[in-house]
């Protein structure tokens, strides 16, 4: 069989930029799939027969990313559970820091600007002040 | 009902749910508002918070094969993010200012288009040729591995492209759905990208579009985590499974059931609009 074909280097850094990728989203949902695990099982440990009913809107008590990361350290089954999906909205923010890092190295400032924009949009949705209005 | 129940029932739901999703293309997205709502009971903003939770577990799981196999266009990915996560952000902010009705209302639209268009054969169009300045300008143009070696393709419309990914997300964040069709069906038909390029892509960009919307919702109260946690689990096992299981799977005959279920429950959630509302 003929010796394979060596890719050229621009090919070469977008394959491995994509393996990269693609670790850190396989990495960056199991975690969150564990924390999610781990906190259903501490939160049914503690509350199984706790009446849950859930037919009108109550806003959730576990709204910001410090509460819910403040909340997982004390252990308590819903404040892990909250973790879990915390790390799975941030595994795609991950991502894309992860493509400006990629931008970055390439001297690509075109894109290291639009991957900006993106992170930033994305940070305004997880942190931004003005999009919860009380009352 | 119990939390131990509801959280079992939820987990095996959602992993049909997921399952169902992956087999069929269309995504767990429309299945697990309506399952949530009519089955669980739950309020309409809950539910599509904990969808897109669930959205994001399963696009991510994808994504990773997707992306390894090379087909994913991470340029053209990134920049039409641009759109998609502007529009998931004014979704999210128009989804606190109208009624749980009208988001009812719009997602029986899109659940009924997305049955329609999953039952419809894709029409292959010809690949165009001639060369496009923002493209160029942004280097958009690639190549795709396929049998015969790297075949190359280029990448069209890209304004018009932008508009309907601002769409897609604005409609992803309105009702928990990852907008996959909206994507593809941009990328595939008005952009030119070849359909293996375009699924892909479109999965890359899901996972981000929900991410933005999600975070708006959870600074809201909107996504419980005794509910979101358990959907995003079993979804995330339910469409692994299903990717494992696809291969071997004739989808034909699993499309028309699913697009079935689909337009029911959709009937459904209308009637309840219209019978007094959510």
């Amino acid at each position: 069989m003929p010796p394979p074909i060596p890719l050229a280097p621009a090919q070469r850094h977008k394959r491995d930029l994509e393996a990269s990728l693609a670790t850190l989203l396989t990495a960056g949902t199991a975690l969150a799939a564990v924390v999610l695990f781990l906190g259903t099982a501490a939160f049914l440990r503690a509350d199984h027969s706790k009446l849950l009913n859930f037919h009108t809107f109550n806003a959730s008590a576990h709204a910001s990313v410090f509460s819910v990361f403040r909340d997982a350290l004390k252990l308590d089954g819903a404040g892990l559970m909250q973790l879990g999906v915390v790390l799975l909205i941030l595994t795609p923010v991950t991502r894309v820091l992860f493509t400006l890092f990629a931008f970055l190295y390439k001297r690509d400032w075109l894109y290291v600007v639009v991957t900006i924009i993106v992170l930033s949009v994305l940070c305004y949705g997880l942190f931004g002040s003005g999009l919860v209005h009380e009352g | 009902m119990t939390a131990l129940l509801f959280v079992l029932l939820l987990l095996s739901a959602s992993i049909g749910a997921g399952f169902l999703g992956a087999l069929t293309g269309l995504g767990g997205g429309v299945v697990i508002v309506p399952l949530l709502v009519l089955l669980f009971g739950v309020d309409l903003r809950f539910a599509v918070g904990a969808s897109l939770v669930a959205v994001i577990a399963t696009s991510s799981g994808a994504a990773a094969a997707y992306v390894r196999e090379g087909y994913t266009n991470i340029r053209v990915g990134i920049l039409l993010e641009v759109a998609t996560v502007t529009g998931a952000i004014v979704g999210a902010i128009i989804a606190a200012l109208v009624s749980k009705n009208v988001i009812a209302i719009v997602f029986v639209l899109a659940l009924f288009w997305s049955a329609y268009s999953t039952l419809r054969p894709p029409t292959p169009l010809p690949p165009d040729v001639e060369p496009d300045a923002i493209s160029r300008k942004f280097r958009l143009d690639s190549t795709y591995p396929t049998k015969e070696g790297m075949v190359a393709y280029k990448v069209h419309h890209v304004p018009m492209g932008g508009v309907l990914m601002f769409g897609a997300g604005l409609l992803s964040a309105l009702v928990g759905v990852g907008s996959g069709i909206v994507k593809v069906f941009a990328m595939d038909r008005m952009m030119r990208l070849p359909f293996k390029v375009s699924t892909t892509t479109s999965n890359f960009m899901i996972g981000v579009t929900a991410a933005a919307s999600a975070g708006v919702y959870l600074q809201r109260g909107q996504i419980e985590p005794a509910i979101a946690a358990p959907v995003a689990l079993g979804a995330l096992a339910g469409s692994l499974i299903g990717a494992r299981v696809l291969p071997h799977i004739k989808t034909k005959a699993l499309r028309w059931v699913f697009a079935g279920l689909v337009v029911f429950a959709g009937v459904e959630l209308l009637r309840r609009v219209l019978q007094g509302g959510l």
